[in-house]
């Protein structure tokens, strides 16, 4: 179980928490949570299914108890410093196995242990990639904007704003897919289904289509891949097929440049 | 109910990667069944076999020496990914009994726990020296669960701890239902209680 807290946690949206909660599965853990505060009771007043009138207000005072006892003790504690990390892309075949955006592709010789060397090594291989190389600029035949991890209302708005007036590059087939069936009919009440057909994307249907590849939705062998899902195992998305996690923003500009690009540069 | 494990004597094959995540152990192209059988062929699938559906003699799990295996010994966050039952399923119907690494992803063990397979978690230096002995010849080790303790002929020795409640799920070829079943006469006097 990994608990976040922080400023950089606080500020975030109930959607980006969830997605950073969402991915603590990818680093081992059963579950990832955050201590509920009033923007998650903002984010669940008048939601189908949550209390109303008494029941609300007892449920909120019950809520608040839920946070970590202060002298709770843990196993390990990390602290990041999250404004100097930039946006993250992975390089090899873990979600673990990432960079900056800035960064190059690593060295596997350079790595500490055996082990590491030899799975840096053979996710290289995989992946196609030399050491050394800027992970900006590395081309890509496919874009996918979907799964649950990341493909939420937000992230829609946030990878639309990138897009719009722009178009996708020659020879990338880019595709958004919601996170779900609420999510799609909200985006296009707010007009994305045509910023995104505009800019030259497939507007699909919710669903988890690329994140798991068990429809037709599938890479080549060796098709290289933008994607906001939360794997990239090999074979993940296709056997054979190539994978680069990034944020929705991150993919929506490689879609456009037909390469990874670090969008805070746009 | 699930076949018990309170001791196993096996042959042992490694698998020396790190971050073996259920992708590999059972790609999603099967997980469409509606039954609980016939995943032990697919384990692995996309290392066991070429494109063209041949083996790959490259694989070790392929190896003569690795034929009747039923103890995998591999890296470090084993079971890492997609939190798939099926995993544990194909290595089960494949025949593994237990699996033997550093650490594993924390779903996929209490997934093993409940489906008949032992997961031990030992030091990197430990799995070392199995690996070793695997790969001197001594291939055949006893995996005691209820002593907690991994044996060979040759003086090998590691004790591990096992999940308590994994433990007694596994001791007792038990499933969670029939587990909880157990209680049945707690459960209906709750029942009586709160009725």
């Amino acid at each position: 179980m990994i608990e976040y807290t922080g400023d950089a946690i606080r500020a975030l949206s109930m959607e980006e928490r969830m997605t950073v909660c969402n991915m603590s599965i990818e680093a081992g853990a059963r579950a990832g949570m955050i201590a509920p505060d009033d923007l998650t009771f903002a984010y669940l007043q008048g939601r189908p299914r949550a209390p109303t009138g008494p029941a609300w207000t007892s449920a909120v005072a019950r809520w608040r108890a839920l946070r970590t006892d202060p002298e709770a003790r843990f196993d390990a504690q990390v602290s990041l410093d999250a404004s100097s990390i930039g946006p993250q892309v992975t390089w090899g075949t873990t979600p673990g196995m990432v960079a900056d955006i800035t960064a190059r592709v690593p060295d596997p010789a350079q790595l500490g242990t055996d082990t590491e060397r030899r799975a840096a090594q053979r996710a290289l291989e995989y992946m196609g990639l030399e050491p050394g190389m800027p992970l900006a600029g590395i081309p890509i035949d496919r874009v996918f904007l979907g799964s649950c991890t990341n493909a939420r209302i937000e992230d829609l708005r946030a990878a639309a704003s990138i897009v719009r007036g722009r178009h996708v590059a020659p020879r990338v087939r880019a595709m958004v897919v919601p996170g779900s069936q609420r999510v799609k009919a909200q985006a296009e009440q707010e007009g994305l289904d045509q910023v995104f057909r505009e800019a030259g994307f497939e507007w699909r249907n919710a669903g988890c289509s690329m994140c798991l590849g068990m429809n037709d939705d599938v890479l080549g062998a060796g098709e290289r891949c933008a994607a906001t899902s939360n794997r990239n195992f090999e074979g993940r998305q296709g056997r054979g097929g190539r994978t680069h996690l990034m944020s929705p923003m991150m993919a929506a500009a490689a879609a456009i440049e037909g390469h990874l690009v670090d969008v805070r540069e746009w | 109910m699930v076949e018990s494990f309170v001791r196993h004597r096996g042959t042992v094959v490694t698998l020396l990667r790190r971050d073996v995540d259920t992708d590999q152990i059972i790609p999603k192209q099967f997980l469409k069944g509606v039954e609980r059988t016939g995943f032990g062929p697919a384990l692995f699938y996309d290392w066991r076999y070429r494109p063209d559906g041949s083996l790959d003699p490259a694989f070790e799990l392929n190896s003569p020496k690795a034929r009747g295996a039923t103890i995998l010994v591999t890296g470090p966050n084993f079971g890492c990914g997609s939190s798939r039952e099926h995993a544990v399923w194909a290595l089960a119907q494949y025949g593994f009994r237990a699996i033997i690494a550093p650490s594993f992803a924390d779903i996929f063990a209490s997934n093993c726990y409940r489906n008949g397979v032992l997961p031990v978690r030992l030091p990197a230096s430990e799995v070392d020296d199995l690996v070793h002995g695997t790969e001197a010849g001594r291939r055949e080790i006893e995996v005691d669960l209820e002593r907690q303790v991994i044996t060979n002929d040759h003086g090998f020795e590691a004790r591990f701890s096992a999940d308590p409640y994994g433990r007694e799920l596994l001791l007792r070829g038990l499933d969670e239902i029939s587990r909880t079943l157990l209680e049945e006469p707690s459960i209906a006097a709750y029942e009586r209680r709160h009725g």
